[in-house]
């Protein structure tokens, strides 16, 4: 009696087993890889999802769906009834998010509410700002890696590592919009036979205000994180020669004061470059008198640029990408809560001095 | 009655495993309760007071090493405190058991099971753990030390694969110190050592009794180094600001999980894998000490029976919670006095046995 009563309830218990309530066979799903997202008609989104054709064992293939829905949770219920599969997003790789709708601060933010609210959504999905229409990115055909999502998310990863850009992430976005209110974003071009990304989007308040080219970039990401940082060509004429030099190690030193709502920053920074190009047969890079002067015009062109990207952050974008309000909140606590209603004001009206040294390691192979 | 003799070390793991899933479940509260990243102080200072008490309670348990400390009030106190002693135990346990099934039945439901009914997933939980608590205190040890072997230990050490990418100088500022915040949130994390209320149970079912004290103080040394490892590692991962805004931290970590060379679809189930044997081995220890503590205050010698009384209580608390996020607010005040209680009344008992030791000599 009691052994048969054993093996009802274990005969009750696999018919009733939790988990096969709930089960979508794999060839029943849709992965969603990446997704553009641009402004659409009556506060709708437009929403460009790509998926690869992993089902019909095809990596290189895949079907863009087109929709105009008001948030997420809406286009997957449309995508539901226009296909006979299940779309998931959790293989989701890349979201982009078209310049329309990266200018609309309410936008953006439904768009992160939605994300970070989702279980589903995994926050390490990259991010990225397109330049025009998140479509046309989702859209574009690269024969060399013809599915967007794994191509873009490949490239942030490598441009991360390489430190050529702070933020790849959507989990590193909403912290940064959330601690420093500003932001720059990997912005995404479309080019003859593919996509890149050189430039940065500035996001402030939610709101796309502005782009940096690449030289600003390089060097904000250089005094954001030195150790890890590169500045890979610096192109100076000298004698009527272009000398190239590349830096294979910095270091900086930073120190921030703030005293009375006077904010103070200096950047201490040393470069050690090879030379990395010159002219044939020229002898010159031998003579020390010519390389100091190599040193100078380097410090020169590269403070001038520091000076106008500075500049720039502080009184066009009002933006402090530095995030030295954060070192200020951890490390001067009591100083910052005096001044951090009006810290923007602060941060527009601050001395910030980067001071370059170069020394040159290496000439190469010749001398 | 049920068999006796579990090894220190097992004692150890049943008290580490419960302290775990409870440091989990309090985590939100002690990271909004304190005004920047110092929770960690609570932590430290909650674990001190808490060893502090060790010594002289494991001294009184001595004197009766068969008796829990409901046995040992009986013998130390009027008859009808003794009593209120033991119901209080049930009250704790029952109550604490219901939150862990709601927090962890919803959990399971948000990122599982869709479609399946919440209460379901309850009861398939309580009717799996009544069985393995029914099977008393030795097989529900071994359940214990070899959860924290198979399941603890691996899901601490894949949680180590999200502190990728993370901001270690989020646990700055330091200075200045929220004292107030920081004595605020004690009682919470205090809570979070619900390992300590358990040990007032599992002592006496100790087969070496000598060894308790020693391993009562390293249970909580280890359970405060992963208390604080936890508290940390959503810190660097979040920020404060993010953090008290997240409704499972914890959870919210196990996204970052990258193992490298593996490929999952959903990162956060390999932890949530790890979760369901450490929460159903907490469901079981709890079960079977809440059996434990009505049998005593019943003074009944009954082995089990009350392992399936609790199913109907329990579904029917933990199916009638409402759901966390809403409950975090209304759980500091029963953490407040569930934690001013486990620690009085063990002080009551030493208070007790001293003076009743003293009037002997």
């Amino acid at each position: 009696m009691k052994k048969s009563l054993l093996i009802l309830v274990t005969l009750v218990l696999v018919l009733l087993l939790t988990g096969c309530w709930d089960n979508v066979e794999i060839n029943d799903r849709e992965y969603i890889f990446a997704v553009g997202i641009d402004k659409g008609e009556d506060d709708n989104f437009l929403f460009t999802a790509e998926i690869p054709k992993i089902n019909e064992g095809s990596e290189e293939e895949r079907l863009i769906y087109t929709a105009e829905s008001k948030n997420f949770s809406n286009f997957y219920n449309d995508s539901f009834l226009r296909s006979d599969k299940v779309i998931s997003d959790r293989l989701m790789q890349v979201i982009v998010i078209g310049e329309s709708t990266a200018s609309d601060p309410s936008c953006i933010k439904r768009i992160f509410d939605e994300i970070e609210r989702s279980p589903q959504i995994n926050r390490r999905v990259k991010i990225a700002v397109a330049k025009g229409d998140a479509k046309d990115i989702i859209t574009t055909e690269i024969p060399s890696n013809p599915i967007v999502g794994r191509y873009l998310s490949e490239l942030l990863v490598k441009l991360k590592k390489e430190n050529y850009q702070d933020i790849y992430t959507f989990d590193e976005a909403l912290l940064n919009f959330k601690d420093f209110n500003s932001e720059m974003i990997p912005l995404v071009e479309k080019i003859d036979d593919g996509l890149k990304i050189e430039k940065s989007a500035v996001i402030k308040n939610y709101q796309h205000i502005g782009n940096l080219s690449y030289e600003e970039n390089e060097i904000i990401m250089l005094l954001l994180d030195p150790s890890n940082s590169n500045m890979k060509s610096v192109n100076i004429k000298l004698e009527d020669s272009s000398i190239s030099l590349g830096a294979v190690s910095i270091r900086t030193i930073e120190r921030i004061d703030l005293e009375n709502s006077k904010l103070t920053a200096n950047y201490y920074v040393d470069l050690f470059c090879y030379i990395d190009s010159f002219e044939l047969g020229n002898k010159s890079l031998s003579d020390q008198k010519f390389l100091e002067q190599i040193k100078v015009t380097a410090t020169n062109q590269i403070s001038e640029q520091t000076v106008n990207t500075i500049n720039k952050l502080q009184k066009i974008y009002k933006s402090d990408l530095l995030k030295i309000k954060d070192k200020l909140y951890k490390f001067h606590k009591t100083d910052y809560d005096k001044i951090k209603d009006n810290y923007e004001q602060v941060f527009s009206d601050a001395n910030i001095n980067v001071h370059y040294s170069i020394e040159i390691k290496s000439t190469g192979l010749v001398k | 009655m049920f068999e006796k003799g579990i090894t220190p070390y097992q004692n150890v793991s049943i008290l580490i495993l419960v302290s775990f899933a409870f440091q989990t479940l309090m985590m939100p509260i002690i990271l909004s309760e304190v005004d920047g990243p110092v929770g960690w102080l609570s932590i430290i200072i909650g674990a001190i007071i808490l060893i502090l008490t060790i010594k002289p309670i494991n001294k009184i348990m001595d004197d009766y090493k068969e008796d829990t400390i409901v046995g040992i009030s009986s013998h130390l106190l009027p008859k009808y405190i003794a009593k209120s002693i033991g119901l209080y135990y049930i009250i704790l346990f029952i109550v604490a058991n219901s939150l862990l099934m709601k927090d962890f039945a919803e959990q399971i439901k948000l990122l599982m099971l869709f479609k399946t009914p919440i209460s379901f997933i309850i009861i398939t939980i309580l009717l799996t753990a009544s069985y393995a608590a029914k099977k008393g205190i030795q097989t529900i040890s071994e359940i214990a030390h070899i959860t924290v072997l198979i399941a603890l230990i691996p899901y601490l050490a894949v949680i180590i694969f999200s502190a990728y990418y993370s901001n270690y100088t989020n646990v700055f500022p330091i200075y200045p110190v929220d004292i107030e915040g920081v004595v605020k949130s004690i009682p919470n994390t205090l809570f979070g050592f619900f390992g300590y209320a358990i040990l007032m149970f599992s002592n006496s079912h100790v087969s070496k009794t000598e060894k308790n004290m020693l391993l009562n103080k390293k249970f909580i040394i280890i359970s405060m180094a992963i208390y604080i490892g936890c508290y940390i590692l959503i810190i660097i991962k979040f920020g404060m600001e993010e953090a008290v805004n997240l409704v499972w931290p914890f959870l919210s970590v196990m996204k970052f999980v990258n193992i490298p060379g593996f490929f999952f679809e959903s990162t956060e189930i390999v932890g949530m894998s790890f979760q369901i044997i450490v929460t159903f081995s907490c469901v079981c220890i709890l079960m079977y000490f809440t059996n434990l503590a009505i049998q005593e205050t019943l003074e009944t010698k009954e082995n089990g029976y009350f392992i399936f009384i609790q199913i109907p209580i329990l579904y029917i608390m933990a199916a009638a919670l409402p759901g966390m996020y809403m409950l975090y607010p209304y759980v500091k005040i029963p953490a407040y006095v569930f934690s001013g209680l486990n620690l009085l009344i063990p002080i009551l008992i030493i208070f007790k046995g001293k003076k009743k030791g003293k009037a002997r000599n």
